[in-house]
């Protein structure tokens, strides 16, 4: 591994091979003892040996250029007795010794470094060791996060930085879509912009967020993710980047909805039953009173038409607390052969007559599909999905379509109209939730009741170009096309 | 919407001394005003009580009651006195009034027929109509 690299400011130096150092050392050593025994007396030969000393700079033990420093004070002072004739033995005398120290100052250094440097080699290769060891370790971390959970970064600003396999498996972007990207790309709607501001709060305090979000996928298909945000500081406190480790709740989140739903539903069933007797009770005696007395109203007095209009109001509120049973208690399915086309003609007819003459036109499917239903909740649902789509807002015509796979079939009913822009479709299917200037609120829900209960799905898909997708997946059983 | 007062009962009331008597139990004032006014008006003889003990008392007198219009609420109590009147008078027909469907066990008798609130008060005539004009058939089957 390059120190550089790492960050390190140390590292091994360069070295020779110990062998070649004490060749070389020896060799020196013996050229020098040679230049001294051939020099007088008096002339500082001796301190050469400080040159194989220096040699163990570059490796070697550091016990090595002691050894040399004693063999070296051994010659010298051979060298002071055996030298040849002449020079000057006072100076050689005093030379000498101060020789011995130099050499031995010189192997002080040398030794010391040596051992500094095996203990920072030591230090370095044990830093190395738990450095890679942490790499790796992160390295594993990283995949088993990539494996169990959605991951991505982002910068200061929001912008995604990296995105991992899973988060583009569930959001349905491709990495090179989600890269660059802020959140906003998978933000379903369905949560108030109170709940956005307080993460974005949150995490620019640098602190952690965790909660539950409803995203939405590129096909328009919602999912829950359980998610964690760290914001990771710079040097002055203030984030720097995000990673938001999410796992997906989808299933959890349907699961506890369709409880609280039934839980609802039973509640509401009940109060329902409880309070459309109450209101339809005095509804009738009302109407029938009303009816006696238009009975005895003189035609040109102007009042029968009062009279009617009060009936009609009763008639407009019995067909709500209709909605409202219909929702909250409706009946057990009864399960009949049913043809499709029929079923769809019929729905269709009738909702083109219940939204007028301004009513789009209509392009119904051709294909007979034979399937095991309740025919009259499949009527219900469908007239009030084709009235939904008459009533969008759009002259083009209404493209109803019949598709079949293996298992399922699937009607569509595609609209030109205003669509649902960027409301969360969820919502559409709750019940009371109206976009509509008159209406209970309940159409929707009612549709999803009648559907899930034959055992099918609903969802509801922006149509590119325009418009809207309304998409019922019925369970095929015994089914086949004629 | 419009209510028709045309008598409806004739037919069977042109072969009896006395007009067909219906009795219509509902503890609700105005529905029992409303169908007896229109009842009287199509030449039927409509008495009416607001619960069960003056139905029985009233259906003890003579005439006996053809038809009777009972409201019958979610509990169910309505099913009790219509059972008390189906023993005493077995031709009587019923015509339920109910907020609810399907509560009244004998709901699946032949002679007995639903009508959900609120209702207009002609498809009231009417069926009480039907229900006499059915009756009077079955009883002349039953003499031949």
């Amino acid at each position: 591994m390059n120190p550089q690299r790492d960050g390190l400011s140390y590292g091994p130096p360069v070295t020779l091979r110990p062998r070649w150092l004490r060749a070389g050392a020896l060799l020196l050593t013996g050229l020098i003892f040679w230049a001294d025994m051939i020099t007088p007396l008096g002339v500082a030969v001796p301190a050469l040996y400080v040159v194989p000393i220096l040699l163990f700079m570059m490796g070697g033990e550091y016990w090595e250029p002691l050894v040399v420093a004693n063999g070296a004070t051994a010659l010298i002072l051979v060298g002071f007795f055996v030298g040849p004739e002449g020079g000057s033995p006072e100076i050689g005398a005093v030379n000498r010794p101060l020789e011995t120290l130099i050499v031995w100052t010189a192997a002080g250094v040398v030794a010391r470094y040596r051992l500094t440097l095996a203990r920072w080699t030591v230090q370095y290769h044990a830093d190395r060791a738990a450095r890679e060891q942490s790499l790796a370790r992160l390295e594993e971390l990283e995949q088993a996060l990539d494996q169990a959970a959605i991951v991505a970064m982002t910068d200061q600003t929001g912008k995604i930085t990296y995105a991992n396999d899973k988060f583009c498996e569930i959001s349905k972007y491709s990495r090179e879509e989600l890269i660059g990207q802020d959140h906003r790309i998978i933000n379903s709607g369905y949560h108030p912009k109170e709940f956005i501001r307080d993460l974005w709060r949150t995490i620019a305090q640098g602190r952690v967020w965790r909660g539950e979000i409803r995203n939405r996928a590129k096909d328009g298909t919602a999912y829950w993710v359980d998610t964690t945000i760290v914001p990771f500081l710079d040097a002055a406190g203030k984030p720097r980047q995000y990673l938001a480790i999410r796992s997906d709740i989808t299933q959890r989140k349907a699961a506890e909805a369709q409880l609280v739903e039934q839980s609802a539903l039973a509640q509401l069933g009940q109060l329902a039953a409880v309070v459309a007797h109450e209101v339809r009770n005095p509804l009738a005696g009302v109407r029938g009173t009303l009816q006696i007395l238009r009975s005895r109203t003189a035609a040109a007095e102007g009042d029968r038409e009062v009279m009617d209009a009060m009936i009609a109001r009763i008639d407009v509120l019995n067909a709500k607390v209709d909605d409202i049973l219909r929702f909250a208690k409706p009946r057990s399915p009864v399960f009949e052969t049913v043809d499709l086309r029929a079923v769809l003609l019929d729905a269709i007819g009738s909702a083109r007559a219940a939204a007028g003459s301004a009513a789009p036109d209509v392009i119904a499917p051709v294909t007979s599909l034979t399937i095991q239903t309740d025919r009259e909740m499949l009527r219900d649902a469908l007239l009030n999905l084709v009235l939904n789509a008459c009533q969008a807002g759009s002259t083009s015509p209404i493209e109803v379509s019949v598709r079949q796979t293996p298992g399922a079939c699937f009607i569509e009913i595609a609209d030109r109209g205003v669509g649902f822009g960027d409301v969360d479709a969820e919502r559409l299917f709750e019940a009371f939730h109206t976009t509509k200037k008159s209406g209970t609120g309940l159409g929707l829900a009612i549709v999803r009741r009648l559907i899930s209960l034959q055992g099918g799905t609903i969802e509801l898909l922006s149509r590119e170009g325009g418009g809207a997708i309304a998409r019922v997946t019925l369970p095929l059983e015994s089914s086949g096309v004629a | 919407m419009a209510l028709s007062l045309q008598p409806a009962g004739n037919k069977s009331t042109s072969r009896e001394l006395v007009p067909v008597r219906v009795l219509v139990v509902d503890d609700e004032a105005l529905i029992r005003w409303s169908i007896c006014m229109a009842l009287t008006a199509a030449g039927f003889d409509a008495v009416s009580a607001g619960s069960s003990d003056d139905a029985c008392l009233l259906a003890a007198e003579w005439p006996p009651p053809k038809v009777a219009l009972l409201d019958i609420p979610p509990d169910g109590h309505g099913c009790e006195l219509m059972g008390r009147l189906r023993r005493i008078y077995p031709d009587c027909r019923v015509l339920i009034m109910s907020t609810t469907r399907g509560k009244c066990p004998t709901l699946d008798d032949t002679l007995v027929q639903m009508v959900a609130k609120p209702f207009d008060l002609g498809e009231v005539v009417r069926l009480v109509g039907e229900a006499v004009q059915h009756g009077a058939a079955t009883s002349e089957g039953v003499r031949r």
